[in-house]
């Protein structure tokens, strides 16, 4: 009988306990759910600081791509304005005093800039001179005018037309007044017409005479311009042209070169004006 | 990755850039010719070494062709130029005959000290197998597949190697053509499987190849008078001049046309350009007694002809263009010229001069600013032509006693001889 209420005594007991202890036990999940929720938002808040970190390190990198692309369109907007500076230098001197003094604050504040770039340009220039040594272009200094027409015209011995058609171009526009200026001129036509584009070379060739009339190439440019015509099928105009070449210039090469050509193609135009028999005067009748 | 390739590519435009920013100077000075003739051949301490190991057999009883492989080699790849070639005293003693026994530091540390090491085997009587590594990066930048007899196959393998190099094509298997017994005869590039070519049973005389290496102009008395014959590299007629005069040196274009100079009017000699058969003859100079020959065709442009003329008083170069016009002198350097040669690039001009009352030698001069280099010095050398990479010379000299055809590179270093029976009037091509 103790036994039995000995037992019911602790049944009744462990009974009014369990509400506590669940009580306790369900503190305690809540407790831990309230870490975790914490947690989750502690982890929330460090994603978005990432994220926000990540964000400026993707505008601090797309800006400095652009500064890149902005400094090197700069730098090369200041090489171009040195070059033609340099160019100037030979012609007009006061200008280019003032174009260097402006060009020079512009190369101040690039020169900065380029130092931080400098040791990867180095390595990179060691790996170009470690190339095998192969034949070189020629190189021009800016304002050697003879040289410009030496590379020029060390380009079209080697098949370079491209780049010989612009240092021809370049020779003309900066020595237009040069005795040479001629010269270049005749070459960029001839280089066009090399390259096929006949059209072109005879716009270019009748430059020629503007350049200087009475340079050495003019009667060669006009001759190469009858040539190309008769190409284009434009035979009257070629014939033409050779003719005015024989009477422009008859002590020339090109004039017994033209002469050779009329002789077998249409031998009539160079014929002499064939003299007309001299009629005797017309005599009024006298009126009456 | 992108990102990665843009930034390189900006570095890379901004390097070239800076480049283009160094003190004029430095960037432009105008070096003398000899310096810039001198930046073409690779010397000593100027360019990448080359280690070239014997080749190795693979099958018995082909030490003949194996030597004579690895000789031709050699001399191939010296004679061209592209790379220094470490002595073979300091190679390793372990042979070298396949990629697995190749231990990159054995070539690439002392002694050796080489860049790039070519080696491989004989894998039959007439085939091999060669490779080419940069032992400094561990990388195989050539495995070539051979076959032919042992110098076409040491030719082939030279030729690829200098290809990889320097981007252009190598001489080892271009040809030259020459006078020896009245006969136009032909040989390999190094003096080897000479060959007989004419056999018109008259006289032959100044061959000319094309740039191609695809025909052959030559003089022959086989009309009665010296007239231009055409053939093809199969020794087929293509066409020949009929004219009464004298009719001389012909060049051909890289087009097919023929320059020539003739005095088939009974007067002067002039220069005259054919069609590729030898008809059409065009004159294209006109002078009143004065001696017009040898013209040469610029090879890269096709345009322009170089030519002696002593209209002047002295045999100096002129140039015409292929229409006749825009005729002008060239080199005025007084004394005796002759036999201009383009060289196939279009930059230099190789001739012969008596350096105004001296021997006749082989000068250089480029073709834009004039500068003259002297490139021989023993005997009396003459008649210059170009090898097809314009980077050697061959030549007539009589240094033995007697007219042989001679190499050499173009700064005049190297001198070999090519021919031990006579030659003359050399022509080499593709």
């Amino acid at each position: 009988m103790k036994f039995r209420i000995l037992t019911l005594t602790l049944l009744l007991t462990a009974l009014l306990a369990l509400p506590q202890l669940a009580t306790a036990q369900s503190k305690d999940v809540k407790d831990k759910i309230d870490q975790m929720a914490i947690k989750l938002e502690e982890m929330k808040t460090e994603l978005t600081l990432l994220q926000r970190q990540t964000q400026t390190m993707q505008d601090t990198f797309n800006k400095t791509t652009g500064e890149l692309n902005t400094l090197i369109v700069q730098m090369s907007d200041n090489i171009a304005a040195i070059r033609r500076a340099q160019s100037s230098i030979s012609t007009n001197s006061g200008d280019t005093v003032t174009q260097v003094s402006a060009m020079g604050e512009r190369i101040t504040a690039t020169n900065s800039r380029m130092e931080r770039l400098s040791e990867q340009f180095a390595q990179l220039r060691k790996l170009i001179e470690d190339i095998p040594k192969l034949p070189t272009f020629t190189q021009i200094t800016p304002g050697n005018a003879e040289q410009l027409f030496a590379a020029a015209y060390s380009d079209y011995s080697r098949g370079n037309y491209d780049l010989a058609l612009s240092e021809f171009k370049q020779y003309v526009e900066i020595y237009g007044s040069s005795e040479l200026a001629d010269n270049a001129q005749y070459w960029i036509g001839e280089i066009l017409y090399t390259q096929k584009k006949l059209p072109e070379a005879i716009a270019e060739l009748e430059k020629v005479a503007t350049v200087n009339a009475n340079g050495d190439k003019t009667s060669l440019a006009l001759y190469k311009r009858a040539l190309i015509l008769l190409e284009l099928n434009r035979k009257d105009e070629a014939l033409q042209q050779m003719l005015a070449i024989t009477k422009a210039y008859p002590t020339s090469k090109e004039a017994t070169l033209a002469t050779q050509q009329l002789q077998e193609m249409a031998p009539e135009l160079l014929a002499p004006p064939t003299p007309q028999p001299e009629k005797p005067p017309v005599r009024k009748p006298r009126k009456p | 990755m992108k990102r990665v390739f843009l930034s390189v590519g900006v570095l890379a435009f901004a390097a070239m850039i800076w480049w283009q920013l160094q003190p004029v100077g430095a960037q432009q000075a105008q070096d003398p010719l000899k310096q810039q003739i001198g930046t073409i051949i690779v010397t000593p301490g100027s360019g990448p070494s080359l280690a070239v190991a014997d080749f190795q057999l693979r099958a018995a009883g082909s030490e003949s062709t194996l030597a004579t492989f690895n000789e031709t080699l050699w001399a191939d790849l010296k004679f061209a130029g592209v790379a220094n070639l470490v002595g073979k005293s300091l190679y390793p003693k372990t042979k070298l005959a396949d990629p697995a026994t190749l231990r990159y530091e054995e070539w690439a540390n002392d002694p050796v000290k080489s860049d790039y090491v070519a080696f491989g085997s004989l894998t039959g009587a007439n085939t091999a197998q060669g490779f080419l590594y940069d032992v400094k990066t561990q990388a195989q930048l050539l495995t070539a597949s051979l076959s032919g007899d042992a110098r076409d196959m040491a030719h082939q393998f030279a030729d690829q190697i200098t290809k990889l190099l320097t981007g252009q094509d190598g001489i080892a298997q271009s040809k030259i053509a020459y006078i020896n017994n009245r006969e136009v005869q032909l040989m390999d590039y190094d003096g080897f499987g000479a060959r007989q070519f004419s056999r018109d049973g008259s006289i032959a005389l100044f061959p000319a190849l094309s740039p191609d290496g695809k025909r052959l102009a030559y003089v022959s008395y086989r009309s009665g008078h010296p007239n231009i014959v055409i053939r093809g590299e199969d020794g087929l007629l293509i066409g020949a001049t009929q004219f009464k005069g004298t009719t001389t040196s012909p060049s051909v274009a890289p087009d097919g046309r023929i320059a020539f100079a003739s005095s088939k009017d009974g007067a002067a000699m002039e220069i005259y350009v054919a069609e590729s058969d030898g008809s059409g003859a065009r004159r294209l100079t006109r002078t009143r007694n004065a001696v017009n020959i040898s013209p040469r065709w610029n090879p890269k442009t096709g345009r322009e002809i170089a030519f002696i003329s002593d209209r002047g008083g002295l045999p100096q170069v002129y140039l015409i263009d292929a229409e006749g016009a825009n005729e002008r002198p060239l080199l005025s350097l007084g004394g005796h010229m002759d036999s201009p040669a383009w060289s196939p690039d279009g930059r230099f001009l190789a001739f012969t001069w008596d350096g105004g009352g001296g021997g006749f030698h082989i000068y250089l001069a480029d073709v834009a600013s004039g500068q003259v280099l002297r490139l021989t010095r023993e005997g009396r050398n003459e008649n210059p032509t170009w090898s097809p990479d314009s980077r050697h010379i061959a030549f007539q000299s009589n240094r033995t006693g007697r007219w042989e055809i001679w190499a050499m590179h173009i700064d005049g270093s190297e001198p070999r001889q090519l021919t031990r029976t006579g030659g003359r009037s050399p022509s080499w091509s593709k």
